[in-house]
């Protein structure tokens, strides 16, 4: 499989059809894998595809990064299903244009959910609770893909969500926020969340808006808490549940459990999961005039 | 030096003699789980406060998330509060409650980690001193335990330290065997700590057990460089301008996670909290990888790439640590490996480093990079 | 500290002369010409300015601002009477001993000529008060008429004796009655000025790319690096070399600079 992807890169790149092939190389352990840029042909070997590439790679394609793609005219980008459901959203939101992005979809049967587990193999054991579920094993977007695309259902109206958004649910209000209180103690505002994350794509975050300071840089429960709850508004209908703000979290904070449950939320209210169609905006950018809400009529 | 034998199955107890007499004790915890759901749960320490000897992970698993940086040099803290009255302004000192600490089962890279921050904070540095750190260290002990099971991304000894080292220590433990400890009671402060701890201490301990034990688990560590030659090769400003640092540093996505784990990063910002006509102007931790870090109320930013920002930071810990402040500025600890989500390796870049300084025309600055 | 005055320099720029509210705390104050202070407008921040008020008149302080961001817009928001915080001097200070019978000139654009004012009345005064210094140019220009700076001070070092002032405004800026040149400072010193480099010291303060400029016109002239002094700038906070922010490379503008010879600043890394 992965012999096919490294062809058809290796073609765009001798073509000259794209600038850059974004996809993933060995890491600095055997257990890691790390995002590599291939601007020549003859690097296309260094490509890998396994489950333990559970990065997100879009991430490099929205605004806030755009020093990174300086320069870069068309992108060939490696995605296994929930990437490509970011790069959908993305595109849907005007953030990509669809032929700036050559998609190299890539079959996927789930990722290993921390470095320290992986053994050689995927199994029950190691594989993420994002994966279980998963609908876009085959991914729905795709300018290549090796082999025969099946077809999937995807009518599912509800993501795959962590047992601890059910669990949290069930708890009483005051034991919820004090779960919250003694994981955002932790919190230091190092803002991995959100540069991990595809569609937080503001050039000026804002919480790095000083005229006026809307959200306080410190990190007092204040400062933490506006920070978070902010995040998690922002992206409602947004966040293609990719998981990746948890896993970059220095000090293990699910800060998307918030996400997950915000799905549920839209999907109840409007029917609508991000990042499957290229074409529907979500709804809280859109006004239809038979848009059930009345307060606005 | 004093030494000792102590049980390691006694340390609950310490901890509750230490609470006991009134001091604050502080020691590596698991984070409490909602619920064992899976696969997503893994076993993660921080150091928190602790107020029994039942709940600790002292000498278990590795090292805590969190360090001990921020029980010196505090994630937030108010300077002072102020309050304008009409054109004058009433400044308001803000007391702060500084309470005598024992931090215990501290491993040798994060206490190797404070002298590199007293020098930053301490009067030596240009003659000004940080109060607040000041005082929490003077009224903080540190117990510190050898480490026995390093991980593929512990490299303490490529930065001269060891995983068995005292240096910063008050009261040193190192696992002798038997379900023994070999005690070192290091300064004043760890006279002290001993004093409460003696119905647990006994006996001289094992020098001879705690050397062979305390070498052996050098043998275990798998990240090795060679760091002897960074300094130099950073003190010529010619490679400033290497092509390296874009070639390594362009996957990095300036996210701050290895600045604010690093138990030597110290860099805070200052603003005003303001409240209609009250506030606070606070101090808390700033990161230089954040983009906005440099930039000039102009609008020029002299590390306006990202690879500009990580160059800076690798340029701080093996340049401007050791050559400003006279202190290391890397103890390996392997934090920021391991929390880098894009798997950014300060690692590679030594050895990159290393096998340019060996090989100074291997390649040269490609100005086509760019 | 308390506004006693503030001045509308330019447009976006004001001046404020300062007092100490605790008479204890004015006594006990002095600095040396080159340094920096942190003011406040409480609710704000803080800012780093120059002191650009020079020693040798210590009855108040003077700092000069351009109104950017959110400090200085709420610093450019108060009024004569009202209460700014300040911590300083901070830095280390122009080197005049080192200057004493040489010609001294200074070079500066835009809103960088508030710290050589500073070393400007030092100069003038000390030499008024013992003859240390030989002749004293100053060559200073802006994007406009309007954008100069101290235009009051301009005219009267325009007057004295043995000061040369060669003002300029950059082309296009220049105004119907304007008697100065027209050019880039950089290249007004170069081709209209032309000063010596004979027992010459110059200073220059500007934006990077300005003090580049001038150093390049400067050694062209034939100064050589250690006759080329500066004072840079670069983001800075505590002031006191614990923040970590104004570092360029190992040397930390608040503790190290802010004044540079040439020689020192062309052997920091590209980090500026």
């Amino acid at each position: 499989m992965i012999e096919q992807i490294r062809n058809q890169a290796r073609k765009l790149l001798e073509d000259g059809d794209v600038d850059v092939v974004i996809g993933y190389a060995e890491g600095s352990d055997p257990c890691r894998t790390t995002p590599v840029f291939i601007r020549k042909a003859e690097d296309v070997d260094k490509l890998i595809y396994d489950p333990r590439c559970i990065n997100s790679l879009p991430l490099y394609l929205n605004k806030r990064h755009e020093y990174t793609r300086k320069g870069w005219k068309k992108t060939a980008i490696i995605g296994k299903g929930c990437d490509i459901r970011a790069i959908v959203q993305l595109i849907a939101e005007n953030q990509l244009k669809r032929d700036e992005i050559y998609i190299l979809g890539v079959p996927c049967e789930g990722q290993v959910s921390h470095p320290e587990k992986w053994d050689g193999s995927l199994h029950d054991g190691n594989r993420a609770t994002k994966c279980i579920g998963c609908d876009v094993m085959t991914p729905h977007e795709t300018d290549f893909f090796p082999g025969d695309k099946p077809d999937v259902d995807r009518s599912n109206p509800y993501e795959v969500t962590s047992p601890k958004v059910a669990n949290l649910m069930e708890l009483e209000l005051d034991k919820r926020f004090a779960f919250w209180r003694t994981d955002f103690d932790r919190c230091f505002k190092c803002y991995a969340c959100r540069e991990v994350c595809p569609h937080c794509s503001c050039n000026v975050c804002i919480t790095d808006e000083t005229t006026p300071s809307w959200i306080d840089p410190a990190a007092h429960k204040k400062g933490v808490f506006s920070w978070h709850l902010t995040r998690a508004m922002h992206l409602v209908g947004r966040c293609t549940g990719c998981g990746e703000c948890t896993r970059a979290c220095p000090m293990d904070i699910q800060v998307d459990l918030f996400n997950q449950r915000m799905k549920e939320v839209v999907q109840d209210s409007y029917s609508y999961k991000p990042g499957y169609s290229l074409e529907d905006k979500h709804p809280l950018i859109t006004y239809q005039v038979d848009d059930r809400e009345d307060f606005i009529k | 030096m004093k030494t000792a034998t102590l049980n390691k199955s006694e340390i609950g107890k310490c901890i509750d003699l230490l609470v006991q007499s009134d001091l604050r004790v502080i020691a590596p915890r698991l984070i409490p789980r909602l619920d064992e759901d899976g696969t997503d749960s893994i076993d993660v320490l921080t150091f928190t406060e602790v107020e029994s000897g039942d709940d600790h992970q002292v000498g278990e698993g590795l090292l805590p998330l969190n360090g001990v940086k921020e029980f010196l040099f505090a994630k937030h803290e108010p300077l002072f509060a102020y309050e304008k009255r009409g054109k004058k302004v009433e400044i308001i000192p803000v007391h702060h409650e500084y309470p005598q600490t024992v931090i215990i089962g501290v491993r040798p890279c994060d206490a190797a980690s404070i002298a590199s921050l007293e020098s930053v904070f301490s009067n030596a540095n240009a003659g000004f001193e940080d109060p607040f750190f000041t005082e929490r260290r003077s009224r903080t002990t540190f117990i510190t335990y050898s480490c026995t099971a390093p991980d593929a991304s512990c490299f303490c000894t490529s930065v001269d330290l060891a995983p068995d080292s005292s240096k910063g220590s008050d009261l040193h433990l190192t696992e002798i065997g038997d379900g023994r400890l070999h005690v070192e009671v290091l300064t004043k402060a760890g006279e002290a700590v001993a004093k409460q701890l003696e119905s647990l201490l006994e006996g001289e301990g094992d020098q001879a057990a705690r050397e062979k034990s305390g070498a052996e688990v050098h043998e275990k560590l798998t990240r090795l460089r060679n760091s002897a030659p960074i300094m130099d090769w950073l003190m010529d400003t010619a490679n400033f301008d290497d092509e390296m640092w874009q070639r390594l540093g362009e996957k990095c996505i300036g996210c701050g996670s290895c600045t604010f784990v690093c138990p030597t990063c110290h860099c805070f910002d200052i603003v005003d909290e303001n409240k209609g006509s009250k506030g606070y102007r606070v101090k808390f931790w700033d990161s230089c990888q954040f983009d906005h870090f440099t930039l000039h109320a102009s609008g020029h930013n002299p590390r306006d790439w990202q690879y500009k920002r990580y160059r800076n930071r690798f340029n701080c810990k093996f340049k401007i640590y050791p050559e400003k402040f006279e202190t290391q500025g890397c103890v390996g600890c392997g934090r920021c490996i391991r929390a880098c989500p894009v798997n950014l390796d300060i690692t590679e870049y030594m050895a990159e480093v290393a096998h340019k300084a060996a090989n100074p025309n291997a390649i040269k600055a490609d100005p086509d990079f760019e | 500290m308390t506004i006693t005055k503030v001045i509308n320099e330019a447009p976006g720029i004001k001046t404020f002369h300062l007092n100490f509210q605790d008479e204890e705390v004015a006594k006990n104050f002095s600095f040396e010409t080159g340094q920096f202070g942190e003011y406040s407008a409480f609710g704000a921040g803080e800012s780093t300015f120059c002191i650009a008020s020079s020693p040798t008149r210590p009855d108040h302080i003077e700092c000069c601002f351009r109104e950017t961001g959110k400090n200085t817009a709420a610093l450019a928001n108060l009024t004569e009477g009202d209460t700014i915080g300040f911590r300083g001097p901070y830095g280390n200070t122009f080197p005049i001993d080192d200057w004493k019978g040489k010609n001294l000139i200074f070079i500066g654009g835009g809103i960088a000529l508030p710290p050589l004012r500073s070393v400007i009345w030092n100069c003038l005064d000390l030499r008024e008060q013992d003859g240390r210094f030989e002749h004293i140019s100053v060559v200073y220009g802006a994007k406009s008429v309007a954008d100069l700076v101290y235009k009051r001070e301009i005219e009267e070092w325009n007057e004295m004796e043995n000061v040369t002032m060669v003002k300029t405004v950059d082309p296009g800026g220049e105004t119907e009655d304007w008697d100065g040149h027209v050019g880039f400072v950089p290249h007004v010193l170069e081709n209209d000025f032309k000063p010596s480099p004979e027992n010459t010291i110059a200073i220059v303060c500007g934006p990077p790319i300005m003090i580049k400029f001038t150093f390049e016109a400067l050694e062209r002239l034939g100064f050589s690096q250690d006759q080329m002094v500066t004072t840079m700038e670069n983001r800075m906070k505590c002031g006191i070399g614990k923040c970590g922010r104004c570092n360029i490379g190992s040397t930390y503008v608040c503790i190290d600079g802010p004044v540079f010879t040439a020689t020192e600043l062309a052997a920091l890394p590209n980090d500026f």
